[in-house]
């Protein structure tokens, strides 16, 4: 194999990476955006996605159902959450909040582990996407091309919706500032409620579409968790573009980090999160500090 | 002077205790000493500084390893050489890890001492041939001074260290907290902006409790080293973090001694659970939510409005969760 195709193989994994965690992170620099919470339960729903997806299609036998019915339901799990918990919250502070989501993600890794046990699961990758396709000169997997393929159209058409529709014009005026947004009449508890829900689907999506590649692992919501942060911390709390930049930089940083110095690897990006909060601590493109 | 005496009798009977109760009961009490001054460590930060450090496990972690180094390879100093060891680890570790993380707030301070604890678990697994990674250090025998005196493998010998060790730096955090320097520590809770304007370093202000927070909780990990023995490089990672936070809110973090509570009826709690199901945790993390919606003042919380209003107000303010979460101002 040449040097282009050990590299580029390497590069490819990498940007799968990045943009499963800009799925994640993605839900998360959001609802920070909207609400100020750290929503550390979110890896939770993540790992909850790809436990779901395996059960649902150990049930019905069909991969795309689970692609549907679990971002669905975690969705309106995460609506529940919000309404709930979080909004009953607000007056007590961000520290207490940030506690409730704690013990929330708590509940979740633990029934994770009471009812699918501690063993990895496999999910079947489904019969279409079987095999490899070849790329730059060596083969890589169809079921990662699918993911970097399914993830890219969300990001854009977030990016779409965010940046040129009247939904998106709300949302980035909720961010910027949610009291003068309700001043204009704008419904924030409800946004914030929908936007928490969409978050919520959007770490269970990322979770059913991992499941396959990854398999479904109790440990795999701790790794999301401390790497979603980093992305979020890294490009600025708030900032969807932000996110995106800095999930493909961490996914290339694990690719390669792994890749020659695979001890370092996780220290390499903490030390990266550090520099950033200590010399700039809104991040890359943030304006929330 | 009735408070005095009432903490002298305390300690006093909790000395005699060793002499009636059995080995397991000694383990299960000399646990919550060193848990107590950890979980008083914790609220140091948390209720009187308002700083959540969500990797105080670093602090307790780094002195559990420093005792059992010292331990394993100075046993010249003894027990109370490595659980001097094991301080003087907490305040230079707690004086770097503060240095760049007290300049954040909020979420951003928790999530970076988060980070710094995994960051050093990182280190601890890698590590291997000083850390033993995965397998952790196994201690020898322990013993109290030099030259072989006074075993700490005999449950008695440790329970009287233990109980000695916490209960002077618990008494000497609450001389402290009665000092100017206290009530400078909570002025910056309520309002950074105008201790800064009166002239307060508020920065050097947070440092100073960052570090002495440390430096208690690594007092707490070297006694833990010192009791079971086995320091692993899982004391780095969240669970324990996690214990500790639901420890602290389930005492109450309105009140100095509230931790206390918490862990016995933690500790209790969790060997009740244990008994019923190996997931005993998912019930702590419903606790905690339970908690912070319904009474995020904790139990002293709950008790000390019980005691003050009538039972209708009470109801009201414990679920609605208008109390105030940090201690006052104590005259």
């Amino acid at each position: 194999m040449s040097a282009v195709t050990v590299y580029g193989i390497q590069a490819l994994h990498g940007l799968v990476y990045g943009m499963l965690l800009f799925l994640i992170a993605s839900g998360l620099t959001l609802v920070f955006g909207m609400m100020r919470i750290m929503n550390i339960a979110h890896a939770g729903f993540y790992m909850l996605g790809a436990y779901l997806a395996y059960t649902v299609t150990a049930l019905v036998g069909n991969f795309w159902t689970s692609l549907i019915v679990v971002p669905v339901t975690l969705g309106v799990i995460g609506g529940i959450v919000e309404r709930t918990l979080l909004r009953r919250t607000m007056r007590l502070g961000h520290a207490y909040q940030l506690l409730l989501t704690f013990g929330l993600l708590y509940m979740i890794g633990e029934s994770v582990l009471l009812i699918w046990g501690t063993y990895p699961l496999e999910v079947p990758i489904p019969p279409v996407l079987k095999g490899s396709i070849s790329v730059l000169g060596g083969l890589y997997p169809t079921y990662r091309l699918f993911i970097l393929l399914l993830s890219g159209l969300i990001a854009a058409a977030m990016m779409l919706i965010l940046n040129y529709t009247r939904v998106g014009i709300v949302i980035r005026s909720i961010v910027a500032d949610a009291p003068m947004a309700a001043a204009l009449g704008i419904n924030v508890e409800r946004v914030r409620f929908l936007v928490f829900s969409a978050g919520t689907a959007l770490a269970a999506l990322a979770g059913v579409i991992a499941a396959p590649f990854t398999q479904a692992d109790p440990l795999m919501g701790g790794v999301a968790l401390l790497d979603a942060f980093v992305v979020v911390v890294l490009g600025g709390f708030g900032s969807l573009f932000g996110a995106l930049l800095a999930s493909l930089l961490v996914g290339q940083l694990q690719s390669f980090g792994i890749m020659f110095a695979p001890d370092l690897a996780s220290i390499i990006q903490f030390l990266l999160m550090l520099s950033v909060l200590t010399f700039r601590p809104r991040g890359l493109f943030g304006d929330i500090t | 002077m009735k408070r005095i005496l009432f903490i002298a009798l305390v300690m006093v009977l909790l000395i005699l205790a060793p002499t009636i109760l059995r080995d397991s009961q000694i383990r299960f009490l000399t646990e919550l000493y060193y848990l107590g001054l950890f979980a008083i460590a914790f609220n140091l930060l948390f209720g009187y500084a308002g700083m959540l450090n969500f990797g105080l496990n670093a602090g307790f972690a780094l002195g559990a390893y420093a005792a059992g180094l010292a331990t394993l390879h100075l046993p010249v100093a003894g027990g109370l050489g490595a659980i001097v060891i094991g301080l003087s680890a907490g305040v230079v570790g707690g004086f770097l890890m503060g240095m760049i993380t007290v300049r954040l707030r909020g979420g951003y301070f928790a999530l970076l001492t988060l980070g710094f604890a995994q960051f050093l678990l990182a280190i601890a697994l890698k590590w291997r041939s000083v850390t033993r990674g995965d397998d952790g250090l196994l201690l020898p025998d322990r013993f109290l001074l030099p030259g072989k005196l006074i075993s700490l493998a005999d449950a008695a010998n440790c329970y009287w260290l233990i109980l000695i060790v916490s209960a002077i730096l618990i008494g000497a955090t609450w001389w402290m907290l009665q000092s100017p320097f206290g009530n400078a520590i909570v002025l910056v809770r309520e309002n950074e902006e105008r201790a800064r304007f009166i002239g307060y370093n508020t920065y050097l202000i947070k440092l100073t409790v960052f570090t002495l927070s440390n430096a208690l909780a690594a007092v707490a990990g070297a006694c833990y080293a010192m009791l079971q023995t086995v320091v692993t490089p899982e004391l780095f990672d969240i669970p324990l973090s996690g214990d500790i936070t639901i420890m602290t809110i389930l005492g109450g973090t309105g009140s100095f001694l509230g931790p206390l509570l918490g862990v016995g009826v933690y500790h209790v709690l969790q060997d009740w659970l244990a008994q019923i199901t190996t997931r005993w945790q998912l019930f702590m993390g419903l606790l905690l939510v339970l908690l912070v919606m319904f009474a995020p003042a904790g139990i002293t919380g709950l008790l000390k409005s019980a005691r003050s209003q009538p039972a209708v107000v009470r109801w009201r303010k414990n679920i609605f969760g208008t109390e105030p979460l940090a201690p006052q101002v104590l005259p």
